[in-house]
């Protein structure tokens, strides 16, 4: 009877430990010294550069989920749309040829002051056990909204089968819950280290 | 199966308050980017209405965004969401987009987001994701193989999970916010002399009713803007400041009734009283004292500093004696550069000699500028070098001179001596002009065959292949005219 228990004890704390995943290494590069204070952002849409097309939207999606998830207030992405369309720009010509005035406009129209910019550098799938899983390379940009500079930018590589615990469990199949993970972690990572408040 | 959700409403609970939705038909990125699919929207819809939500018809909703002009179902700007929610009656609008819908998909995701009506933020949202293999059964014994039943399992989550998370929408301020938005300005033209007019095209929405009176101004200068006949467009003509320099444009919308609005700064035009600098840049050539020397061609490229627009430019060659030998004229921008071949508007080569080309530009804002430029063509071949020889104290040398009318200089030179039977007996060579070339007593006998070779810095080639020395013991010209064999590189 007690070795029953003794297994019964094993087998919940292995299932306990699968929602503690493993931390994967972050590369970040600080550009400021100073913590800084996020009042109000927008999440630029994420550029792919992956074979699975459209997981950029989603991605976008899911990153201002956590941005909300974790208090952020988040401009809505299609004012600076409008905003952008004023100015006969587009969204991906914003971070390379805008100048900081441009910025500084549209800090002041959104009423932001931080921007989240980010790249899906790459999408594998990995045979593991007879599973495919995803393995995603992201970069992820916190920009200063008041004149486009950089404040943190990150490398991150993960794959499903990081989070695995024990048999089965705790594997991530799908690509979106695994951005999830890597976003959720990499903001985490930036409160953590003291580059946001 | 992953379940991530957000929610800043009120904690679950209480008991459900239905309130009303509108749901933007589902944007479906499986295939395409602006991909709908309108199954799945129903399949909301229905699930919605399931936990006590009102949910209005579809139909009303496809109409309103084909009547806006809204194209994509994913996002919607805060004022068409505030504008909808109005129009249509709504306390919140849902956007979703799914990924994953084609029969060989084994995971699905949906992304839901709640927008309040009444601000157009966003209060509540749901990230699902699930694969085929989350939930298998031991063994495999009867696992799920059908997207659909996930599709199904899911969009009953995300309405169970609104209807748990947010029974009540918050309360918002909205005392802060505009019932006009700028969707875009357009000012014609961007530059102007001080005092001109300036064209204004505004497009204006509005939640509610349209303003009574819409007011651009600028500088102390104000105008009224008129409804054009194109929805939403309103154009007016404004008189510009005087000063040169940037000057903004601010705009004001006044209701009669109730109250008015401005916003600073729509759009700026700049005042240029006086042209820009026009500069030429010649390249292909090369620069002799003040004039421009070329061959083949010239090429050509203006440049105006500050930058400006140009709405006229006009390119004319004028000879020694100032007759205008080539012109063209262009009603456009600048070009970055241009080829001019030294030829007239016949397409026939001009003679060798010196030219005039004036370059004139007129930019948009009515200014006219203008720079000349000397050149000089030479594109035949040219005597270089004229070739004498002297005896001197038993020494017995060749004088090399260049040419009286030889404008570019030489580039480097070789000089051959050899005997009738065609035997090398001396050579040489140097770099400019004038050059003196002592040849050696053994080696100097009458009858010598001269041959030379110059090529000058434009690269033409000039060739003298057959001068005699026929006395040696006086000075005499050599050769200058005779037998000469020229020939261009052709690059």
């Amino acid at each position: 009877m007690s070795g029953y228990i003794a297994k019964i004890t094993v087998l919940a704390l292995l299932l306990c430990n699968a929602s503690c995943a493993p931390e994967k290494t972050l590369t970040s590069i600080m550009i400021h010294g100073d913590s800084f204070k996020i009042e109000r952002l927008v999440v630029l849409p994420f550029s792919n550069k992956s074979k699975e097309k459209q997981l950029d939207i989603v991605a976008t999606r899911i990153c201002e989920n956590v941005c909300k998830r974790r208090g952020y207030q988040l401009s809505n992405v299609a004012d600076l749309r409008i905003f952008l369309q004023r100015k006969q720009l587009f969204i991906s010509q914003l971070t390379e040829q805008s100048t900081a005035e441009v910025f500084k406009e549209i800090s002041k129209e959104l009423r932001i002051n931080a921007m989240i910019k980010g790249k899906i550098l790459a999408l594998n799938y990995i045979k593991v056990q007879g599973e495919a899983l995803p393995e995603i390379t992201l970069q992820l940009d916190l920009l200063n909204a008041q004149d486009g500079t950089t404040i943190v930018r990150s490398f991150v590589d993960s794959s499903g089968e990081d989070y695995r615990t024990v048999l089965r469990f705790g594997v991530v199949r799908t690509p979106t819950q695994l951005l999830e993970i890597m976003i959720n972690n990499t903001v985490e990572n930036w409160q953590h280290k003291g580059v946001i408040l | 199966m992953a379940l991530f959700s957000y929610c800043c409403g009120l904690a679950g609970g209480q008991p459900a308050l239905a309130y009303r939705i509108a749901l933007l038909p589902v944007a479906d990125i499986t295939l395409e980017r602006n991909g709908v699919n309108f199954a799945i929207t129903e399949q909301l819809i229905t699930r919605l209405r399931n936990h006590g939500f009102e949910v209005i018809d579809e139909q009303a909703v496809r109409a309103y965004m084909v009547e806006q002009g809204l194209r994509h179902c994913g996002e919607i700007s805060s004022f068409a969401c505030r504008k909808l929610a109005s129009n249509l009656q709504v306390d919140a609008l849902l956007l979703t987009t799914i990924l994953g819908t084609d029969r060989a998909a084994r995971q699905v995701t949906i992304v839901s987001t709640l927008l309040h009506g009444k601000n157009g933020q966003a209060v509540w949202s749901t990230t699902q994701a699930i694969h085929l293999n989350d939930k298998q059964p031991l063994f495999g014994i009867g696992a799920t193989t059908d997207i659909g039943k996930v599709h199904s399992r899911v969009l009953q989550t995300v309405a169970a999970q609104l209807h748990k998370q947010l029974p009540q929408l918050p309360q918002v301020d909205t005392r802060a916010l505009s019932t006009a938005q700028i969707i875009d300005v357009h000012i014609s033209p961007e530059i102007v002399q001080g005092g001109a007019p300036i064209t204004c095209r505004v497009k204006l929405d509005f939640i509610g009713p349209a303003p009574d009176s819409i007011l651009v101004t600028s500088a102390n200068h104000k105008a009224t803007l008129q409804r054009s006949p194109i929805p939403n467009l309103y154009v007016g003509t404004i008189t510009s400041a005087t000063s040169t320099g940037r000057h903004t444009i601010d705009l004001s919308l006044s209701w009669l009734s109730s109250h008015q609005q401005s916003v600073d700064r729509i759009c700026a035009y700049s005042v240029a009283n006086e042209p820009a600098n026009l500069s030429l840049d010649l390249r292909s050539g090369l620069h002799i004292g003040d004039s421009y020397a070329f061959r083949e061609s010239i090429k050509i490229a203006p440049k105006l500093e500050p930058p400006r627009p140009v709405d006229m430019w006009s390119f004319t060659v004028y000879n020694k004696n100032n007759d205008k030998v080539f012109y063209e004229q262009q009603f456009s921008d600048m070009p970055l550069e241009m080829r001019w071949r030294g030829n007239d508007n016949n397409m026939r080569r001009l003679d060798n000699g010196n030219y005039t080309l004036q370059f004139f530009t007129r930019d948009i804002a009515g200014n006219e500028a203008v720079v000349t430029s000397k050149l000089y063509l030479q594109n035949t071949d040219m005597e270089m070098v004229s070739i004498h020889q002297n005896v001197d104290d038993g020494s017995y040398q060749l004088e090399l001179l260049p040419a009286e009318d030889l404008q570019v200089p030489v580039d480097n030179w070789s000089l051959t001596l050899e005997t009738p039977q065609g035997d090398i007996v001396f050579t040489t060579k140097g770099y400019q002009l004038p050059a003196t070339v002592e040849i050696p007593a053994d080696v100097a006998q009458p009858g010598l065959i001269c041959q030379f070779s110059a090529l000058d810095k434009l690269g033409n080639h000039y060739d003298i292949a057959d001068a005699r020395l026929e006395t040696i013991d006086s000075s005499s010209m050599l050769a200058q005219l005779h037998s000469q064999q020229n020939w261009q590189v052709d690059f």
